[in-house]
């Protein structure tokens, strides 16, 4: 139960983080897309976790994906007034991701993701280790 | 011989180290719940406390109090604000949860150990041969 139980909060940081990981993949890839089925350029991805709070007394429950949001950041307008997507004054409306913040965020999902998985190895090395009590 | 043989599984011993893997396996829900909710805002670290009530438990000078205190040792989650809060509203510090899940795993293991070595001892009075 316990070292089971401590698994699965581990597997829900392990999906949390994955999931900020497929944001900033949609992101970077988006980099320059100029047209969207909404209209307009693409809109960069955030992913919001929540905290799950577990059984009373037990404190948490793990995290879990609250919803993902478009920034509402103004999109970066580039003067090309040869492109078919421009405005009147040759201006075009490029998406709002800043791939500096995308490669560091990646990062910090990375490393978040492997301390995840650090802490399920803990759990089954301690799981194991209860299984050899008075094996002697 | 029931009360004999009851001693003979239920002591002190064995009693508060099934009680310490208890408090660790809990501590350790707790460490991978701080380590899954590194980057939620607004989260706050929990902890969990029962080496305090162990030890108080273990002090009491007549055996039967202290197993009765230890039966009643229950490891306690809480919200740790010792750490700073970070402009997110989120105090986990990933560097001091992993600090605090190893020195959990060896805890734990360390208590495994020990309860080894008990049952090997009341093997080694049953059989009255060393392993």
């Amino acid at each position: 139960m316990g070292n089971f139980s401590s698994i699965d909060i581990s597997a829900s940081g392990l999906f949390a983080q994955r999931a900020r990981l497929d944001a900033i993949a949609n992101n970077i890839a988006n980099a320059n897309t100029t047209r969207t089925a909404k209209g307009g350029p693409y809109r960069r991805q955030e992913v919001l976790l929540r905290a799950v709070s577990g059984d009373a007394g037990s404190g948490s429950g793990g995290v879990a994906v609250d919803k993902v949001v478009e920034s509402t950041d103004p999109p970066k307008m580039v003067y090309e007034p040869g492109n078919p997507d421009a405005d009147s004054a040759g201006y075009v409306a490029m998406p709002n991701v800043n791939p500096v913040q995308e490669m560091v965020d990646m990062i910090t999902a990375t490393r978040a993701y492997e301390a995840n998985i650090q802490a399920v190895n803990a759990a089954r090395t301690m799981a194991s280790k209860a299984l050899e009590i008075g094996k002697g | 011989m029931v009360v004999i043989m009851a001693d003979l599984f239920s002591d002190l011993t064995t009693l508060a180290l099934s009680k310490g893997l208890d408090g660790a396996g809990t501590r350790h829900k707790a460490i991978a719940g701080n380590i899954a909710n590194v980057e939620t805002p607004g989260y706050i670290r929990q902890d969990v406390s029962f080496e305090d009530q162990l030890k108080q438990a273990l002090q009491s000078p007549d055996e039967r109090l202290a197993e009765r205190s230890l039966q009643a040792v229950e490891p306690k989650t809480q919200s740790d604000m010792t750490t700073p809060v970070g402009p997110n509203g989120n105090n986990v510090s990933i560097d001091k949860e992993m600090a605090e899940l190893t020195k959990n795993s060896l805890q734990y293991e360390t208590m495994v150990q020990l309860m080894n070595m008990k049952i090997s001892m009341l093997q080694t009075s049953i059989s009255g041969t060393v392993k």
